[in-house]
């Protein structure tokens, strides 16, 4: 049986510059399955990272739907949306984002933490995504001293510590090199594989958007398959 | 060098700058605030110190309302005094003694006042001033004059009746000032001035008490003054009166003027180091700022120069700005000053604006700012291009090299800017190193502070506390110098509080429980049975009872005073024996026992001689300290006269005493015998039991003994708390300033690292922290702040209490908690408001806007 985790209707986004509208997304729609990965490609402001944002509830859509995990989420407010991230989404970001005060170990244990339920099993299980991202002994080293592939990955175990039904993550290898770009790669798809989350990936790479199930392309704020 | 001057008039290099600058406004204005609140504290107080010298200088001779005057606590020999005014023409003379006085139209008790009985004539210059209009011109006919102070405790008014010793007077008019005297130490002994002819009406000088007799001259206009003084000083020396001329008077007042400046200074001083530290703070933000244009410039082609060029700018104008808004802030408060310190200034402030301040202020603003960015253009010509892409991997810790020099340099201008802004090299360098002594405290204290915090394991507080901690540790953090500034401020304002309990309660302690608290002197002997039998019929202990007789010191280990005089002369300055030890009149008393305040250290104290003095030298009693400085040993001898009789004396014990004690405390003990039939008076200390009481007392004695003054020290401590009160308006006025600057820095520190705090905010929100938890780490981050700060300020001022207590009073005070406390509470909201008036666009922003590269 098929399970839809996210479902975007007629999503519209502008933004005013100086009174001149920029319609960044003009009536979006699709739908993500449950263990689904689609890729969504694009040229540079065609809108593919407001509609992530949107998508995560980060911001409001001047019109349309987003159904996430069967909640609406333009009918929520700010808490309700943090806590629905907190339990059901994850982000990864193209410039990895890793709080600069924590080490490696302590960023991968944030969302647990924020969820109140830390304890020592927390602890292996974030140690042990560190390994699976291969970074078991860089543990208590800070963002400062890693390098991006580093960050990136200790990015990944920090996505999928709260075991997240669905992932977003916008152009996750953008700043990496090719050879670590692949490795990243095939530890979100095998991640996505082991713990059936839904990907969203935003990205210019073909060889990425290949091993997604589906690829949309935006152009101008719309979207086509 | 040539080439770095060149680029700096590179037109280039200024729209660079002024490119750069105009992108960081908001903040500039923070860094601005910093330096000139600074600048301010040290401009007015320089230019105010400056203002008080020259109206001393305009007002010398009215300083003193005379030329020359003489002071005596004997009757002056005549036919010295007509020789006197044979040169000098004639004397006005001046009587001060001690009385009781009653208000008739109060039922108040009536207290000590001290009675000025001055001739027609004085003061010969300037004048005193009294409301109504009239001043001396007014004291005729049994009127008198004034203090306000007292007008105001037994609410009279002028035209009401005052009963001074036997005698009555009208109130004319009440003082606003006499020349040359200072309004503060008034109010122990408030005064009343009265008709020189009416002294003897109120019968309060009689044999034993206590009266200083003073001789007023203005200088004839043909004579050759510096002679005079010279002959007539030589003369009064031997006979132990003090001459004061209007010079000695200026120079006197000087004094007392400057030692209250290198006090307000060094907290201008303070402020401004704070501001130094300030704006070295922000400054190393702004560049950090900054650093990946520099980089990006530098991948472009930039030279080192160039770039050093266009920062060096930005800084040398933001420092000239700043100082000159400090200058005019520091004028403006310069105006308001004066009323700060009015109270301990024995003249009218004229104020004005002075030059050599407005200098120093431009030249100490522009020097700091350009020395606390030291550390941070290093950085920006040491970088490369590619660290300066990713500026959060650059290391703090600067070379070694480097700061060999840098600190050095930073305590050299330290030192010159105390220097300069003092009026005296001595007291410019000490507390140039008392400062450094204290930031040093500080900055390690604080050093301690966060290492121990960092190495506590935190694991059992919540997250939101723990990240809220961990801030205080992110890459490139203003922390350390956050608390160094903020701890500054707490430091001086806690210090203050607790030196004031300190004293207060060094006070206390002598007044509490079974200890005396009031004193009766000028007891004629004749009285001392009726007085005693009083004292027992009101049901209070008779807690000591002491005779005084006055004598005079004739010579040590047989040589005479005059000898030692001479001798002093040829000696190297620490080997001579102190003036006024030879010249003074010393109080003695005998006793058959040591006194409970005092403590036999050394020899044998021998209560009572029989013998002969003609032909056995007296055994008596030293208090260590003289001992000390009339360089005397037990078996040396002393040879004191009384009224023409020798007494030939040996000293055979060493005393110490508590002087804290509110009691009657003598250098030299006779044993019982050989004074007990010379003139004397008599002091009784005693404790009532509640003031009503004492009140009660009080006016019974001075109805019967009216010459018999009566000194409470509960009204002594009420007097001594509000003249503390009085001193630190001054001084928390100057403790505001730091206070000021640390909060300034704390808003700029804030501000700056606004944009990395926003970004974490932004970021645990999208893993989904609520904004509550958002907001708890903010808010738990500035409490952090605000403890460590407080603690740290509060610790290094509790120490240095304590040791004040200890070493100072010999008496260590209880610690107070209270102000701990307070400080913490206080600064902990007050950073709390300020951050979250800082952190209120981080949560209105909704937007992925900050995140986006
Ligand atoms: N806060 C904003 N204000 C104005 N314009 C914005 C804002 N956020 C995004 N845009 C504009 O929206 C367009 C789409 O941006 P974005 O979603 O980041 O594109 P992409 O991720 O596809 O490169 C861009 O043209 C960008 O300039
Ligand atoms: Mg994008």
């Amino acid at each position: 049986m098929k399970q839809t985790i996210l479902k975007v209707n007629n999503l519209c986004k502008s933004y005013f510059m100086n009174k001149t509208e920029l319609k960044v997304l003009d009536s979006v729609s699709f739908s993500l399955e449950k263990a689904e990965s689609i890729a969504i490609t694009g040229p540079s402001g065609s809108g593919k990272s407001t509609l992530m944002g949107l998508c995560a509830g980060l911001d409001n859509p001047d019109s349309g739907e987003i159904i996430l995990c069967d909640q609406d989420i333009n009918s929520m407010n700010e808490d309700e949306r943090a806590l629905l991230r907190l339990s059901q989404t994850s982000f990864i970001f193209q410039s990895f984002h890793l709080m600069p005060t924590l080490t490696a170990l302590e960023n991968v244990m944030v969302p647990l933490e924020l969820q109140n339920n830390a304890n020592k099993e927390t602890k292996e299980r974030a140690l042990e995504l560190l390994s699976k991202v291969g970074l078991k002994e860089r543990q208590h080293h800070f963002p400062s001293q890693l390098s991006g592939g580093e960050q990136q990955r200790v990015a990944i175990a920090r996505a999928f510590i709260n075991q997240p039904k669905i992932l977003f993550a916008d152009e996750p290898t953008g700043n990496l090199d090719s050879h670590t770009a692949s490795k990243i790669q095939d530890l979100l798809f095998e991640l996505n594989q082991q713990l059936s989350t839904s990907l969203i990936i935003v990205t210019h790479d073909n060889d990425l958007a290949a091993k997604a199930n589906r690829t949309l392309k935006m152009k101008a704020g719309q979207i086509s398959e | 060098m040539i080439q770095f001057i060149s680029n700096l008039f590179n037109p280039w290099t200024w729209i660079m700058a002024k490119r750069e600058w105009h992108s960081q406004k908001k903040h500039l204005k923070l860094y601005l605030l910093c330096i000139s609140i600074g600048i301010a504290a040290l401009v007015s107080i320089h230019s105010l110190a400056s203002s008080v010298r020259s109206s001393i200088d305009l007002q010398s001779r009215s300083l003193l309302g005379s030329d020359l005057s003489l002071k005596s606590r004997f009757k002056m020999d005549e036919a010295w005094l007509l020789e006197i005014e044979k040169k000098m023409g004639p004397s006005l003379a001046e009587r001060r003694f001690a009385g009781m006085a009653k208000f008739l139209n109060s039922k108040q008790a009536p207290r000590l006042v001290q009675v000025r009985a001055i001739s027609q004539g004085y003061p010969i210059y300037g004048e005193i001033k009294t409301t109504p209009l009239g001043g001396s011109e007014l004291l005729q006919g049994k009127h008198c004059l004034v203090e306000s102070s007292l007008l105001m405790q037994y609410k009279a008014k002028v035209g009401d009746k005052i009963q001074l010793g036997q005698s009555t007077f009208t109130i004319a008019a009440q003082i606003e000032s006499l020349p040359g005297e200072s309004g503060v130490l008034s109010e122990l002994a408030p005064r009343i001035l009265i008709p020189f002819q009416d002294i003897e009406s109120t019968g309060l000088i009689s044999f034993g008490s206590r009266v200083q007799y003073l001789e007023h001259y203005a200088f004839p206009e043909d004579i050759k003054q510096q002679e005079l003084i010279g002959e007539i000083k030589a003369q009064a020396e031997m006979k132990s009166i003090r001459v004061e001329t209007s010079m000695s008077r200026q120079e006197r007042v000087r004094r007392l003027s400057t030692n209250l400046f290198s006090f307000l200074n060094f907290s201008a001083i303070l402020a401004l180091t704070l501001g130094a530290i300030g704006v070295g703070s922000a400054i190393h933000v702004y560049i950090n700022k900054q650093l990946k244009s520099a980089a990006i410039l530098k991948c472009m082609g930039a030279k080192k120069s160039q770039i050093f060029a266009v920062y060096i700018l930005q800084i040398f104008l933001l420092g000239i700005i700043g100082s000159s808004l400090g200058v005019c802030l520091g004028i403006a408060i310069q105006l308001i000053l004066p009323q700060a310190i009015q109270a301990f200034i024995p003249f009218e402030i004229q104020s004005q604006v002075n030059a050599s301040s407005i200098i120093l202020g431009l030249l100490a603003g522009t020097l700091i700012t350009l020395l606390s960015s030291l550390p941070s253009l290093k950085k920006i010509t040491l970088l490369n291009p590619l660290q300066g892409l990713r500026p959060e991997t650059i290391q703090q810790n600067s070379s070694r090299g480097f700061n060999f020099i840098f600190y050095p340099i930073c305590i050299i201008s330290t030192l010159l800017l105390t220097t300069l802004s003092s009026h005296n090299t001595k007291t410019g360098i000490y507390s140039g190193i008392t400062l450094i002594i204290i930031i040093f405290c500080l900055a390690v204290c604080a050093k301690v502070f966060l290492s121990i915090i960092r190495k506590t394991p935190i694991s059992f507080m919540p997250f939101t506390f723990r990240q809220g901690l961990k801030n205080l540790f992110r890459p490139n953090n203003q922390t350390h110098t956050l608390i160094i500034s903020l701890g500054t401020g707490v430091f001086v304002i806690a210090l203050l509080f607790l030196l004031r309990e300190n004293l207060l309660y060094q006070v206390r302690k002598t007044t509490q429980d079974t200890n005396p608290n009031f004193v009766l002197f000028d007891i004629q002997h004749d009285q001392s049975q009726d007085l005693k039998a009083l004292l027992k019929k009101a049901q209070v202990p008779i807690l000591q009872e002491v005779p005084i007789i006055d004598l005079r010191l004739r010579k040590v280990n047989g040589l005479e005073i005059k000898k030692i005089i001479q001798n002093n002369s040829s000696l190297p300055k620490e080997e001579r024996i102190p003036h006024w030890t030879l010249s003074r009149t010393y109080r003695c008393t005998y006793q058959e026992q040591i006194l409970d305040s005092e403590k036999l250290i050394l020899g044998d104290f021998i209560g009572s001689f029989d013998g002969d003095f003609e032909q056995e030298r007296i055994p008596v009693s030293i208090e260590s300290g003289m001992m000390e400085k009339l360089k005397v040993k037990i078996g040396d001898t002393v040879d004191f006269e009384l009224s023409g009789i020798e007494l030939p004396c040996v000293i055979t014990s060493v005393r110490e005493v508590e002087w804290m004690q509110m009691r009657p405390n003598f250098f030299f003990v006779f044993p019982s015998g050989p004074l007990n039939e010379a003139p004397q008076m008599q002091v009784i200390v005693s404790r009532s039991e509640d003031p009503k009481s004492t009140n009660k007392l009080q006016t019974e004695i001075n109805n019967q003994f009216p010459n018999i003054s009566f000194l409470d020290l509960t009204l002594v401590i009420q007097t001594l708390t509000s003249l503390l009160d009085k001193l630190s308006i001054a001084i928390r006025f100057m403790a505001g300033f730091s206070i000021l600057t640390g909060f300034v820095i704390l808003i700029s520190t804030l501000k700056l690292s606004q944009d990395q705090r926003q970004k974490e905010s932004i970021l645990l929100k999208i893993l989904g922290a609520s904004k509550k938890q958002t907001q708890l780490i903010l808010l738990s981050e500035f409490t952090f702040l605000a403890i460590i700060s407080t603690n740290v300020g509060c610790l290094i001022a509790y120490i240095i209490n304590h040791l004040i207590g200890t070493f100072i009073f010999e008496n260590s005070p209880p610690i107070q908690l209270s102000i701990l406390l307070i400080s913490n509470v206080a600064l902990i909201i007050i950073t709390l408001i300020i951050g979250l008036i800082n952190s209120k666009k981080i949560f209105s922003s909704p937007s992925l806007e900050i995140l986006r590269d």
